[in-house]
């Protein structure tokens, strides 16, 4: 018997190319080439997530220009809540003025992934962060508590692209609503300097977007 | 009817996930990776492309973050004692062992090495494959291939002395 061929093969074969001879009668006869595309070809469901992601996102040749969507004055400081980004006309790089820093989040609620519309969240949620940094290089994420901010990530983003964080995170049951703050800054920031720039950003070295995410509690 | 980016999601996620799970596990994080990697490839404006362009590029981006969230692992206790799982036998501990492993070696190895490593052991590509999705010569990826042998061996010995 032949060996087995390459998943990328055998991925490439699920999606329809050709196999030679010696490896179609290989993975005719093999269990495990033969669950492999079992997997591959089950049908899946198509996630809120991705209709979402089309609705709103449409790819490249596009811009991003962030909706400022809620503006609470619940505390002394003022809440700004960026919820979403939408296509502009405008390509990228269009002019040299500074743009806002936007931040999207994706929920993970039983394992089915949604962007976030704003409403409260449950504990047991994942979350993840998008940031769209416009030029800023580098971003780092807190959970901001009573006079305090607790790191939670970070790390360098490209300018003028969106990335999605790699860290994720789930959502406990202490308190009826979790306070993330995003900064964005030139560089990275030692922690008396991120304490600063969350306190009274420099619009010219750092931009501070902060999210409220309500709960709802059991 | 579905809308082409349903159509890219109900075509490539599986093998994603697939992807992600071989190297990362199963579970949120391959999961996770999967996502990100879909996404990259929705804001690229590949989803409708030639599906042999877009498998490449999906190993390719699906590695490197893969890689990424590998990197941001803290190492657990008792990894040392799994350095021989590179050449995973199929079990249930040789697979965890195999894990263990390429994310003590995502801490000491190049970037480029481990993704074409990855490529080669974990995902079974042929040096052709890995030179297609990598865009590497197949010169430098056997030197590649070497090098990180060399690592592993290292490490391998490094962990056999410590727990001796």
């Amino acid at each position: 018997m032949t060996e087995h061929p390459s998943y990328l093969e055998l991925d490439r074969h699920a999606l329809g190319a050709g196999l030679d001879t010696n490896t179609a009668r290989h993975v005719a006869n093999c269990a495990l080439c033969q669950a492999h595309l079992e997997r591959i070809l089950a049908e899946s469901v198509v996630p809120v997530w991705v209709e979402q992601l089309a609705a709103a996102a449409p790819a490249r040749t596009h811009d991003w220009r962030p909706w400022t969507a809620a503006l609470g004055g619940l505390a002394a400081a003022a809440v700004l809540c960026l919820v979403w980004l939408r296509p502009s006309e405008r390509p990228l790089g269009y002019d040299t003025a500074k743009g806002m820093p936007a931040v999207g989040v994706y929920v993970n609620r039983h394992e089915v992934v949604r962007v976030w519309d704003g409403a409260a969240l449950e504990p047991g949620d994942r979350i993840r962060l998008e940031v769209a940094p416009e030029e800023f290089a580098h971003v780092s994420v807190f959970l901001e508590g009573e006079g305090s901010a607790t790191p939670l990530y970070q790390g360098p983003v490209q300018a003028h692209a969106r990335s999605v964080l790699p860290k994720a995170w789930q959502l406990d049951a202490t308190s009826s609503a979790e306070r993330i703050v995003v900064l964005f800054s030139d560089r990275t920031l030692a922690p008396a300097e991120a304490e600063a720039q969350l306190r009274r950003p420099d619009p010219k070295r750092a931009c501070v977007v902060r999210l409220t995410l309500p709960k709802r509690l059991p | 009817m579905p809308s082409p980016l349903a159509a890219a999601y109900r075509q490539y996620f599986p093998l994603l996930v697939q992807k992600c799970t071989r190297i990362l596990g199963d579970g949120h994080e391959a999961q996770d990776v999967a996502q990100e990697s879909f996404i990259r490839l929705h804001h690229a404006g590949l989803c409708e492309g030639d599906a042999r362009l877009v498998t490449a590029w999906l190993y390719r981006t699906s590695t490197r973050l893969a890689i990424d969230r590998l990197r941001t692992r803290r190492r657990h206790a008792g990894d040392a004692a799994a350095v021989d799982g590179l050449s995973s036998d199929g079990s249930i501990e040789a697979h965890v062992g195999a894990r263990q492993l390429w994310s003590e070696l995502a801490q000491h190895v190049p970037m480029l090495e481990l993704e074409v490593a990855l490529l080669s052991r974990v995902d079974g590509l042929t040096q052709a494959e890995v030179a297609e999705v990598t865009g590497i010569n197949p010169r430098r990826i056997r030197r590649l291939l070497v090098r990180f042998e060399a690592h592993a061996q290292g490490l391998r010995e490094k962990d056999e002395r410590c727990s001796q």
